[in-house]
């Protein structure tokens, strides 16, 4: 008995240490900056650098989270056109929410690419191809009617209560990925609610680094 | 045990990679380009000398029956910080080495050099093994990087030779185990010729 209770005593205290050790230098090195990953961001929107701006107001959304916005500024880190990059998780994957980049030129979509996604490859990918993705390119972002986000049992439920047997006529994509399509849907919904109650702000902090 | 043996016993007679072949799968893996290899053999290095010299400090402490479980988790948290480090200072190397950074944790070397020579030996001597042993891997990888990017692409630590087509075999895995083959099989060589003349050196002695 003793000898067990000696050798769980040690692994704790092990344990404990390498916790300690661990939570030490992880907060050394977290990266301060919270902007996604520079490549996706390329991919996205080339440019020569991104600044973050502050998220005010709820990031928590309906549908999901605004994860963070930047702007694309040329070399002398001005910003150039009248673009937002938002990242955004949608609620309502098949594994986890998936995020979403947005670029937004004009009050408008102009690219969107996947960030990260859990999804089954050749099933639920299916809801992020190139050719299903690019049908939000050109949408205007404050068009409500579009870019409607969907509960997490919209589908499941009997169509009276949850209403979409009048969405019907709205559907323009098919992908064959129910719930992935419905999370790619809702993380761009999250972004459209997000821009819509903050844009007075989002353009203020635009026009400071024009 | 004297320290000049411990040095040389592993970066040449216990070498890690030729002698004892141990960790082989991120040998083969990661030493597509010298500069990897040379990463990898560091990081190994690190977390060597680090888990070495703190299972040394504990080895009196450590019950027998759960020494593998506490040597596992020195070592993971030695990883786990050389990650997080990398992964903020270094990410290009980073995402090099992608799975087999972590899967340093597992590697048989730190386990073997951990169970066989630390539990055993004091402190500074544990450490110094850690480094002999890490300087070893580090050398033999940087070795088989070297030969595989002069062959594979025609560069050394990235930079262009301007030598004629290169063979891109050698990066892909089939070239790694020609390379990794034919060094083991040169190292036999010489390793059997100098215990050779040993011998004979010792039956003149003798006579």
């Amino acid at each position: 008995m003793n000898s067990t209770l000696k050798t769980v005593l040690v692994l704790s205290v092990i344990a404990l240490f390498a916790g300690l050790a661990l939570g030490v230098v992880y907060f050394f090195t977290k990266s301060e900056s919270s902007l996604p990953d520079a490549a996706a961001l390329n991919a996205l929107a080339p440019a020569d650098g991104y600044v973050q701006l502050t998220a005010e107001g709820a990031t928590q959304l309906e549908f999901g989270t605004l994860k963070s916005v930047c702007v694309p500024v040329d070399g002398n880190g001005k910003a150039v056109s009248d673009s937002f990059i938002f990242l955004a998780d949608g609620n309502g994957g098949f594994s986890g929410t998936i995020s979403m980049l947005v670029l937004i030129t004009d009050g408008k979509i102009a690219n969107v690419v996947c960030y990260e996604n859990g999804e089954t490859p050749g099933l639920g990918t299916n809801a992020l191809t190139d050719t299903y993705l690019s049908r939000y390119i050109g949408i205007d972002i404050t068009n409500d009617v579009v870019l409607k986000g969907l509960a997490k049992d919209y589908w499941s439920k009997p169509e009276k209560e949850s209403g979409h047997e009048n969405d019907a006529i709205q559907i323009d994509g098919y992908t064959g990925a129910t719930r992935s399509s419905t999370a790619v849907v809702n993380s761009i919904s999250t972004i459209h609610s997000y821009y819509v109650s903050n844009a007075e702000s989002l353009l203020l902090q635009l026009n400071k680094l024009k | 045990m004297k320290k000049k043996s411990i040095i040389f016993n592993g970066i040449v007679t216990n070498n890690p990679t030729f002698r004892l072949v141990l960790g082989t799968c991120p040998t083969l893996a990661v030493t597509t380009a010298a500069i990897n290899g040379l990463a990898m053999g560091l990081a190994v290095t690190f977390v060597l000398i680090c888990s070495n010299l703190i299972v040394s400090l504990l080895r009196k402490l450590i019950p027998d029956n759960v020494r593998i479980a506490a040597y596992i988790t020195v070592i993971a948290t030695f990883v786990t910080i050389l990650q997080m480090v990398m992964k903020t200072y270094l990410p290009d190397l980073y995402a090099a080495l992608g799975i087999f950074l972590p899967l340093i944790v597992v590697n048989c070397i730190i386990l073997a050099r951990a169970e066989a020579f630390a539990s055993c030996n004091t402190a500074i001597d544990s450490a110094l093994d850690g480094f002999a042993t890490g300087v070893g891997f580090t050398l033999s990888l940087t070795l088989i990087g070297i030969i595989r990017e002069v062959l594979g692409t025609g560069r050394i630590f990235g930079l262009y030779l301007g030598l004629s087509q290169p063979l891109t075999v050698f990066v892909l895995p089939a070239g790694g185990f020609i390379v990794y083959g034919a060094l083991m099989a040169l190292v036999n060589a010489v390793s059997s010729k100098l215990s050779n003349k040993k011998l004979l050196d010792g039956k003149k002695a003798v006579q």
